[in-house]
């Protein structure tokens, strides 16, 4: 029985209308439109939700609205006053301690009720009150840094904190770690994210899933959800395009809906639109499927074999993609080793799992345009893919992408909930929007793929690589997804770090009965990363040799093509290693920790910008099905910007699609556009989010944004600049040539600066004269990048970035947990635009990676049901478990960069998974090769190596 | 969520007649954080949940001769803060400081946490198990790095409360009302094997509720301790942990009450480990021996042998704080 309850939410009471078993949280929501409270489990797992209640801390998806009579509730909009920050948002603000904004409501909430309690908290104090808010994109160091310096921020907003200035004099706002661009938005609960947009008149949708994983559908009966009321469409395979799609274009192979086949356990079989959430769901329990179940295949090394069950008629023995690739002389080099080693490695299926589950809301014009908002990483290639689907032209497509909640690969493809919202939506003709449950995110997955890895190395007795052979067989799950490149990834990025003379990679890429996995910041190269790097430190054990020398020994260098063709242009490996050996106090500690401490070393590093777009050819013809030849050049611009001043010359507006999910692209885009026309990066505002303001950028993927995004920022503020001159030129009475810009906002003549004009009085006078001052800017990557080979395109890019890191750690011998305690990392990325970000992204990076070395892997069972579909069985690290990191910048200058920068946030993922194996192996002397390290699994190999020793005890050994 | 009605109880008599009046389709719920949790995935699916947040009196700490009564709405993080519990009765207190997290502490209360439903993947997940009135339970044959090691048959669930084990090494009583009266039991008789009942964790029948926890005093030189082994530093349900409370009289152990969770369908109380200890001194030795003695019987499935190693590191761990 629906009945009226009063609430009182920030401080004022609300009369809502609830029914039995309405959540607090959906009702702060739905009811009281106060979306700054997020939802990202809605089973207590995540605390994203988290509300004050009487001033605790509470989930509010955990709590019954009609049991909050009487009680104070306190939500985001709640803390700040007055449209002032309150000290604790202001100190999350200027301290780094939001990204993509999805858990810092929540992290805002806990602190308060913190800080109430306790003004100046300890560390632990900090980390015991935040361990119910999961964070996936900090690894929480910003955040305890701003918890404890909160006392530092006063009520008025402003702070004790000195002014932050360029690290690097020669630049104004490059270099500078000014806040985020989005922060404030993002600590007030003010940002949008897409399941908090909402259109009058809008309706729900929601998928079905398939129960089994791998079946064929004998009949769908959907009349009985039809026939309940509220329910306005419900669609199976029947009733969408048979055009498949998917991110590779050679290997499209998804439907909308499922036609014929379940491929894994979630797979999307119906889908409704209706009034609202619970009379979707409840429809989508009336909607009868019955199927026909085969055997489902799980495991990759099974599902080659002769007589498995076959996913697809296409992918023959499941076999997706072949890589066979060999450079130099393989068997020389392995004769001319004095040392080969060969182990087997094997990964885990991790996934990317940001807090904010996906979300779509679409719309049609009544001109026939369709307005899809998406929480996506490459907007691009959603409106791509629904041309492709929907067969209409591109231009007929506008994407919204608002504030994305995290994504690190996963919201980089398109998902069922775009495809299927617009077309629910042309069905009824209402706006329609729909989300996953944190349970859909894991089965839609697209996650890690796992990947059994055999390797073998060659060294000479000094160490240096002679020759190196690896063969790695990729668990791609159901559909193909990223996965091409993948499996090309895990192979073309080993030759970057060291001078490999000779290498072999054979990949195969193995269809299974499970989530297709795709990419995974890192991009196929984590994994192997952790192989390799794990099989060198063994190397170095053998011969004697320190790990970071043995590393040192064989680094990469500056300007060198690899073996594989890879042009690296910029690289300071070797400074990167020489500084974590440094900081880190390597040589007073490696080999000299007591039993259960240890210390480990992994680099690695990654591509700034894939060298090629995804698919071939125009964007124009996106529409049309044929697939142009490929051309060993960019047929168009992979990033592109206008930068338009206002008229009145005090704001600049930077429009570019380049997508912000967390990472601080947008800030990064603004800090590039204010260096380059000499102005206080306050003064600039983005545009990013709408395909109708801002001209493509591919996205957010392969670390691509800073460098190709920059570059036609850059561009395109110069444009500005160059059309400015003439008229500062004329206000100042001098030549063109003569006309200087200053970072201050000021045109000078050249060698007498005190003649000069204020910025934004020679954009007026352009206004005036010529209308509307604007620049435009692109950056294509140079031709001809990659070698002539199959394969030769994947692994190209403009720029590398290059890093190392050293982890320490702790193991408790008897029970095998280990405690991740400290990371000192240096990076590469070329010039840091913001120093802070950088710091944040490695951060985020050390924790995530530290999470996916010992805790992360999702769970099947012999059916190909996910077990752990959830965050309390899926695990990632808390604010508890989390390491202090310590990252360090080497100096570095990246010429195809802008002003010299390259990337971050996906290399400084490569170097952590073998740190933290090495690290575990050095503390408990027995080398792990199988990922997650779990408690169980160090317990094993001890006892295994015990048992061991104790038959066959060898002199010397300890 | 399917639908259903909220009834506020305001007296325990008015709840269990709203519970006796629903037989079998009603379920009392507290805080509903492990409830609600259920009921968004379909596990259980009430007509009527009968709330006992509106009965006054249920969520108080009192000091009582020789005892202190715990209501059954007192929060989870009362418990953690309580500057009373954690003089008498340091295991309770260190169990409930690492349930969860902070929010989930604030929510939850002793009572639901004791009458908490199992974490075992195939009852949470789409499989109609032995639990849920299936045919067989999935563990044995299937994935079961988490689940029993001992008690275990037919079914191999875990029982997922902290505070269980943390209270039955206290000597807690639980005090349960129904329609047909009320009974005190010691809490330990409380929870069921699988072999009595497959369905339930507990001897509550469908109209009966828990009404307060009673501690009794410990003796003079009594100590207690919890430990709790997780993957992850926070926010986790135990792999295995062990309340152990111990009194030492000249240099001998007197008394012991060692009680695991996270290892069997019930928190699990080591006789066999007890008798290591009683009559011994407390050292490295006894310890040991006392990890080893409580693994003896432990029957691990395909998968969750390491546990019975933790178990065994986790006991000697726990004894040695308590020297
Ligand atoms: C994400 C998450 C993590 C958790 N981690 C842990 C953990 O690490 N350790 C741990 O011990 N627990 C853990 N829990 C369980 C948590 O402690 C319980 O959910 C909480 O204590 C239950 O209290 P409640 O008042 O919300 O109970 P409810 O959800 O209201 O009730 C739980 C069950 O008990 C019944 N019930 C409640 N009160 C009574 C009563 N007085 N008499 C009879 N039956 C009753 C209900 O019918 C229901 O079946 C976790 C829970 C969540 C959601
Ligand atoms: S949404 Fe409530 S804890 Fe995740
Ligand atoms: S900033 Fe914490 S989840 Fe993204």
């Amino acid at each position: 029985m629906i009945r009226t309850y009063t609430l009182t939410v920030n401080g004022y009471d609300r009369a809502v209308s609830i029914a039995p078993g309405e959540i607090l949280a959906d009702v702060l929501r739905d009811k009281l439109n106060l979306t700054g409270t997020k939802k990202g489990c809605n089973l207590g797992d995540c605390g994203a939700c988290t509300v004050l209640v009487d001033g605790e801390p509470m989930n509010s998806c955990l709590l019954l609205a009609s049991q909050m009579e009487g009680k104070q509730i306190t939500t985001i909009e709640g803390v700040a006053h007055n449209g002032k920050l309150a000290p604790i948002q202001k100190a999350f603000v200027e301290e780094g301690a939001v990204q993509c904004g999805y858990c810092t409501p929540g992290m805002i909430l806990s602190s308060v009720a913190l800080l109430e309690k306790n003004p100046r908290p300890t560390v632990q104090e900090i980390k015991d009150g935040l361990a119910g808010n999961l964070c996936r994109c900090t690894g929480y160091t910003g955040i305890i840094r701003a918890v404890q310096r909160c006392e530092n921020y006063r009520d008025d907003g402003t702070c004790a904190k000195k002014e932050v200035v360029a690290e690097n004099s020669r630049f104004n706002s490059i270099t500078l770690s000014m806040p985020r661009v989005d922060a404030a938005d993002k600590v007030t609960g003010r940002a949008q994210y897409t399941a908090d947009i909402a259109r009058s008149n809008m309706i729900h949708g929601k998928i079905l899933g398939s129960p089994i994983a791998h079946g064929r559908i004998k009949r769908i009966d959907v009349s009985k959800a039809k026939a309940l009321p509220g329910v306005l469409a419900v669609i199976t395979g029947a009733d969408v395009p048979d055009t498949k799609y998917g991110v590779s274009p050679a290997r499209y192979d998804e439907y909308v809906l499922a036609k014929d086949k379940v491929l894994h356990e979630g797979d999307n079989v119906a889908a409704v639109a209706a009034v609202d959430e619970r009379t979707a769901e409840k429809a989508l329990g009336l909607i009868e499927v019955e199927y026909e179940e085969l055997p489902p295949v799980l495991d990759a090394m099974e599902a080659i074999a002769e007589g498995a069950p076959q996913l697809h008629e296409r992918y023959k023995r499941n076999i997706n993609t072949v890589v066979e690739q060999t450079f130099g002389d393989l068997e020389k080099g392995f004769a001319d080793s004095d040392h080969i080693r060969e182990e087997t490695f094997i990964g885990n299926n991790t996934q990317q799992q940001p807090l904010e589950p996906h979300a779509a809301m679409a719309y049609w014009e009544y001109d026939g345009t369709l307005v899809l908002y998406t929480s996506t990483q490459a907007p691009h290639y959603v409106q791509y893919m629904l041309a492709h689907v929907l067969h209409i032209p591109l231009g007929k497509i506008r994407v919204i992408r608002p504030a994305v909640g995290g994504g690190f690969g996963c919201k980089a493809a398109t998902s069922p909930l775009d495809l299927c919202s617009a077309i629910l939506s042309r069905i009824t003709g209402r706006p329609v929007r729909m989300t996953f449950t944190r349970e859909q995110m894991m089965h839609y997955g697209r996650g890690r793929h796992k990947q059994h890895m055999k390797m073998k190395l060659g060294v000479d007795r000094d160490g240096k690589i002679k020759a190196f052979q690896s063969e790695i067989y990729l668990d791609g799950g159901a559909y193909t997804s990223f996965g091409v490149a993948t499996a090309y990834y895990a192979g073309s990025m080993m030759p970057t770090l060291y001078h490999i003379p000779n290498y072999q990679y054979h990949g195969y890429r193995v269809m299974t009965n499970k989530p297709a996995c795709g990419a995974f910041r890192g991009h196929g190269v984590p994994q192997p990363r952790f192989a390799f790097e794990l099989l060198f430190n063994m190397i170095a054990e053998d011969l004697g040799i320190d790990p970071i020398e043995i590393r040192l020994r064989n680094s990469m260098t500056p300007n060198t093509l690899t073996v594989n063709d890879l042009d690296i242009k910029s690289c300071e490996l070797t400074a990167t290693l020489l500084a974590a050996r440094e900081k880190s106090g390597w040589k007073e500690k490696f080999g000299k920790l007591p039993k259960g401490r240890g210390i480990g070393i992994g680099s690695g590093g990654f591509v700034s910008g894939a060298g090629y777009a995804i698919y071939r050819g125009q964007v124009q013809l996106s529409h049309e099905k044929g697939r142009e030849p490929f051309v060993k050049k960019s047929i168009f611009p992979h990033a592109n910007a206008i930068v338009k001043v206002n008229e009145d010359g005090m704001a600049v507006i930077v429009m570019i699609g380049a997508a912000e999910i967390g990472q601080g692209g947008e800030t990064v885009m603004v800090q590039v556009a204010a260096e380059e026309l000499g102005i206080p990066p306050s003064r600039i505002r983005t545009r990013c989010e709408d395909s109708d303001i801002s001209p493509i950028d591919l996205g957010a993927y392969s670390s691509r944004v800073t460098l190709m995004g920059g570059n036609a920022v850059k561009h395109a503020a110069t444009m500005v600049v160059e059309k400015m001159k003439p008229y500062a030129a004329a206000i100042l009475g001098c030549s063109e040539g003569e006309v200087k810009l200053l970072r201050d906002a000021r045109m000078v003549v050249a060698g007498d600066e005190t003649r000069s004009v204020p910025w934004e009085e020679v954009a007026r006078k352009y206004f005036n004269d010529r209308g509307p001052l604007v620049g435009t800017g692109c950056y294509k990557p140079p031709d001809g990048l990659g070698g002539d080979f199959k394969g030769g395109t994947v692994g190209t890019s403009p720029a590398y970035s290059f890093g190392s890191s050293v982890c320490e750690v702790s193991v408790d011998l008897e029970t095998g947990k280990v405690k991740v305690e400290r990371f000192t990392d240096f990076h590469d990325c070329g010039t840091p635009i913001n120093p802070q970000m950088v710091h944040g992204q490695v951060e985020g990076s050390m924790v995530m990676g530290a999470s996916e070395t010992v805790m992360e892997d999702v769970q099947f069972d012999k059916m190909g049901h996910i077990l752990n579909p959830n965050l309390h069985g899926y695990l990632m690290m808390t604010i508890k478990d989390a390491p202090e990191v310590f990252s360090g910048i080497v100096d570095s200058y990246e010429p195809e960069g802008p002003f010299g920068a390259k990337e971050i946030g996906e290399g400084s993922t490569c170097t952590v998974l073998a740190a933290v194996a090495h690290a575990i192996a050095n503390a408990t002397g027995v080398w792990i090769k199988e990922l997650p390290i779990t408690p169980e699994r160090i317990m094993n190999a001890i006892h295994a190596k015990q048992s061991i020793s104790e038959v066959v005890s060898t002199p010397g050994d300890d | 969520m399917k639908a259903f009605a909220n009834k506020n109880a305001t007296s325990i008599r008015e709840a269990v007649s709203l519970l006796a009046q629903h037989p079998g389709k009603a379920l009392p719920i507290a805080a509903g954080s492990d409830l609600l949790g259920e009921m968004k995935d379909g596990i259980e699916t009430p007509e009527v949940l009968v709330n006992l947040k509106t009965i006054p009196g249920l969520d108080k700490i009192r000091q009582q001769s020789g005892a202190v009564s715990i209501g059954p709405l007192v929060p989870v993080a009362e418990v953690a803060e309580s500057q009373l519990l954690h003089t008498h009765f340091p295991a309770f207190v260190e169990a409930a400081a690492v349930i969860a997290s902070p929010q989930i502490r604030n929510v939850g209360t002793v009572g639901g946490n004791l009458c908490q439903r199992p974490r075992c993947w195939y009852y949470r997940g789409p499989f109609r198990c032995l639990r849920k009135g299936g045919e067989f339970c999935y563990a044995p044959m299937g994935e079961n790095r988490y689940h029993a090691i001992l008690g275990g048959g037919p079914s191999f669930i875990v029982h997922p409360s902290d505070l269980a084990p943390a209270l039955i090494a206290l000597d807690a009583k639980a005090r349960i009302s129904g329609s047909s009266g009320d009974r005190t039991i010691p809490l330990e008789q409380f929870f069921v094997l699988p072999t009595v009942n497959v369905q339930r964790e507990n001897i509550l029948r469908p109209d009966e509720i828990l009404t307060e926890i009673l501690i009794p005093l410990p003796a003079p030189g009594t100590r207690s301790t919890y430990w709790k082994q997780m993957e992850r530093d926070a926010w986790d349900f135990a792999l295995v942990s062990v309340a152990a409370a111990i009194r030492q009289r000249d240099g001998k152990v007197e008394q012991a009450r060692i009680v695991m969770g996270g290892v069997a369908p019930i928190p699990w109380r080591s006789h066999e480990a007890e008798a290591a200890l009683i009559g011994r001194p407390l050292d490295a030795t006894t310890a040991a021996q006392a990890g080893d003695k409580a693994m003896e019987p432990a029957q691990p499935l395909r998968d969750n042998a390491y546990k019975v190693a933790l178990s065994r590191a986790i006991i000697r761990g726990a004894l040695l704080r308590l020297i």
